[in-house]
């Protein structure tokens, strides 16, 4: 186990601290935007524990976005609504 | 030779000049010494075109060697072709060490099924199990009970337990002068005082199995040498004991292990024992280092399979109402269910196999694999205990039962970490790989039929789901049928907590392995906080305790919220005591073990061995300012304030934890944010 490649979750956390760098220097009420959509990315990272690790760690961040946005939009009923 | 009767519980068994010596405790606790012949066997493989009949002649032709003959063996990696082998009986073990030295001289074969040890070997063909009660006479044993009971009698064995005493205190290490001694005998204190008038006792004393920590052994040996082993003859040294007496009496049934070689080995040790013996049984030759090669692998492959259990990041916070659902022995109840072994997975020469989800490997069915039938065997047995103990019908105290049932539960634990071990013997990282694989099938399994009824899955930890109903009530029995039914894994209800909090790392993600919360009985269950980590300093447990306790006390969030409070003020009450520099430095030690050969020379506890007259495998120290380590011999006077503030500040940091409210849907966003109070708040 972890013989050969980096945590998984450290990948992510190092992608997510360089993207906070950038959200940082945004104004105010768009690093709201995502601080919000970026909440509970929690959630995201550990689904991904399930199946097999991305080849690059970004990919778990743009899932957890389009997770959120198509919450924000449809809700709990999904696209059907 | 003896001609005497004895009827008692084999306590320790040696190898003697010829045969085995049993030390065997008799009803009224007496020790006896009795010779008995038996046969030890060697196993040799011919080498090369070598005929196995007339090296098997040769060996017999040996003056020590009372006979040889020619056995076929299943051959490793996958127990599928088979090849001669010498077997020879001698009745002594030093003379089959010489019979091994002649083969290994001339070169006509290698040694073969050397592991387990010839002793132990012994003692499973003859059926004598240590701590079973037997009867010997006439070089006869005959067991006087069924040695595969799980409610046997517990051997009469007397333990003692010495602790060297400094004031209050355990002393730390061998460099310091002990003032007193408490001896317990059978768990009860019989004495507590003086080190001169506590030698003297001891010297009274009798026991079977001696208990001390590896610093008492060696001050005592250095100082009265040879005393401890004359008032008992078995000593196991307490900090490396998982288990408790009847645990290593379990575990030397299981085994054959005689519980004085069990102070000294490893559970690993005790599990490839029992999968060896099992070999025995099969017929499947151990050869030592023979390995199951991996084979070649992309790098894609590794990022995808090469992975361990499901751990779950969780979101930090507090949460109400949830539900704790455990599995029972998961890992060796996939290796069991998916028939798991190091020679099934990938055996290149199998007719019927099974393709596990998510993994890249193949499990052979054709035969029940060796470490899928040990883990079977040994999840029943803790199955049974527990069934046992839960009826009520137990003969003996449910005490005795638990730590029976803990012994194996420690070599189930074990199970899984050693068939990915590289020297395993019966393991593969193949077979290692798919456990992991198939723990992460069932979970995302276990986690959709929750979200399914409406729940959420607040955390994943390896084998523990953490499940709650968004704030509300939830009926935890429900919750656990919902996750037996689709996963079809045997569960149960770890815990039902009132609230659980989960603390923050500096990222501001939720620890994975670091929890807390109140349960439903009010009583509070902690996993990895400072307070029951081994290397806190008394002072900063204390205090954190002290924190949890109040906090225990809260059974809804306006009491929460007050519990919070009161923290703070405890917080202030400690800080403002190491600041004022008066704190006894035994309240501030930090005590480490050294375990390593080759020790980081950053780390903490080699910058104290460098200090100490001599080497000891703990070290206790304080931290003196400028970030000096003292060793508590060296009786030190002042701490640095600094470090332990931080201190205190982070064990307060993980438990002064509020939520406003319990959860967020996901999707919606999080309506009010988990807050981790900073040390600057407190």
């Amino acid at each position: 186990m972890g013989r050969t490649t980096p945590s998984f979750r450290m990948a992510v956390y190092k992608e997510l601290d360089r993207l906070f760098k950038i959200i940082d220097l945004l104004p105010v009420h768009e690093k709201e935007v995502f601080y919000r959509l970026l909440d509970s990315i929690e959630d995201t990272i550990s689904l991904y524990t399930h199946a097999a690790a991305p080849n690059d760690p970004l990919e778990v961040i743009i899932i957890h976005l389009i997770r959120r946005i198509a919450g924000e939009l449809y809700g709990d009923r999904g696209m059907d609504t | 030779m003896n001609s005497m009767e004895i009827e008692g519980w084999i306590l320790d068994v040696e190898p003697g000049d010829k045969g085995l010596s049993i030390l065997v405790v008799d009803i009224d606790s007496n020790l006896h010494t009795i010779n008995y012949n038996v046969l030890f066997q060697g196993y040799i493989m011919p080498i090369g075109d070598i005929d196995p009949e007339l090296l098997a002649r040769d060996i017999a032709g040996l003056d020590e060697v009372i006979d040889a003959w020619v056995e076929e063996w299943f051959k490793p990696p996958y127990y599928r072709s088979k090849v001669p082998i010498i077997v020879f009986s001698i009745d002594s073990m030093r003379l089959l060490y010489k019979v091994y030295s002649i083969v290994r001289r001339i070169g006509y074969g290698y040694i073969v099924n050397d592991y387990p040890h010839p002793l132990i070997e012994t003692l499973w063909r003859y059926g004598l199990k240590p701590s079973t009660k037997v009867w010997i006479g006439d070089n006869r044993v005959r067991v006087l009970e069924d040695s595969n009971s799980i409610d046997y009698t517990p051997p009469p064995f007397i333990t003692l337990k010495t602790k060297l005493l400094r004031g209050d205190r355990k002393i730390y290490s061998i460099n310091e002068e002990p003032d007193g001694i408490e001896i317990i005998v059978n768990d009860e204190i019989v004495y507590r005082g003086s080190l001169g008038k506590g030698i003297e006792l001891l010297e009274e004393l009798g026991g079977h199995i001696g208990l001390a920590s590896i610093v008492e052994k060696k001050y005592m040996d250095m100082v009265y040498p040879g005393l401890l082993n004359s008032v008992a003859p078995i000593w196991i040294n307490v900090d490396s004991m998982f288990t408790g007496v009847h645990g290593l009496i379990e575990w030397s049934r299981l085994s054959y292990i005689p519980v004085r070689l069990l102070s000294d080995a490893s559970i690993g040790n005790v599990l490839t024992t029992i999968e060896a013996l099992r070999a025995r049984k099969r017929k499947y030759l151990v050869i030592r280092g023979h390995g199951r090669i991996e084979p070649w692998r992309s790098v894609r492959d590794f990022i995808q399979y090469d992975r361990g259990g499901t751990v779950y990041t969780p979101k930090s916070g507090l949460y109400w109402r949830v539900c704790q659902i455990d599995f029972c022995s998961l890992y060796p109840s996939i290796i069991a269910k998916y028939n798991i072994s190091g020679e099934t997975v990938d055996d290149p020469y199998c007719r019927d196999y099974i393709e596990p989800p998510g993994s890249s490997h193949k499990i052979c069915i054709d035969r029940r694999g060796l470490v899928a039938d040990v883990m079977e065997w040994l999840v029943s047995r803790k199955e049974a205990i527990r069934d046992l103990v839960n009826s009520g019908r137990n003969t003996f105290p449910r005490e005795i039962l638990n730590e029976r049932m803990e012994a194996i539960k420690w070599i189930l634990v074990a199970s899984f970490g050693y068939l990915g071990y590289r020297n395993s013997l019966f393991g593969s990282i193949m077979a290692h790989e798919t456990v992991t694989s198939i723990d992460r099938y069932i979970m995302a399994i276990a986690r959709r039929a929750v979200e399914e009824y409406g729940y959420r899955v607040i955390h994943v930890l390896v084998d523990s789901l953490f499940i709650d109903n968004y704030g509300k009530s939830i009926d935890c029995n429900i919750v656990n049928r919902i996750v037996e039914e689709a996963t079809g894994f045997k569960a149960r209800i770890e815990a039902e907590y009132t609230w659980l909090a989960i603390p923050s790392t500096s990222r501001g993600f939720g620890y994975s392995n670091r929890y807390f919360g109140r349960l439903v009985d009010g009583s509070l269950k902690i996993k990895g906080l400072y307070c029951v980590r081994e290397d806190t300093p008394p002072l900063i447990r204390e205090a954190q305790l002290e924190a949890l306790k109040i906090l225990g006390k809260a059974e809804n969030s306006s009491k929460y919220m007050e519990a919070l409070e009161k923290i703070t003020k405890i917080y202030r009450r400690y800080r403002e005591a190491i600041e004022s520099g008066r704190v006894p430095v035994e309240k501030l030690v930090i005590i480490r073990n050294i375990v390593k050969d080759k020790p980081r020379s950053r780390h903490p506890g080699v910058k104290i061995l460098e200090q100490l007259i001599y080497q000891t495998p703990k070290v206790a120290y304080i931290v003196a300012p400028k970030k000096k380590y003292i060793p508590i011999e060296n009786s030190p006077v002042k701490y640095s304030r600094k470090y332990y503030i931080e201190l205190l500040e982070k064990a307060f940091k993980e438990v002064m934890i509020r939520s406003a409210q319990p959860g967020h849907s996901p999707g919606k966003g999080s309506p009010q944010s988990t807050e981790v109070l900073s040390s600057s708040k407190i």
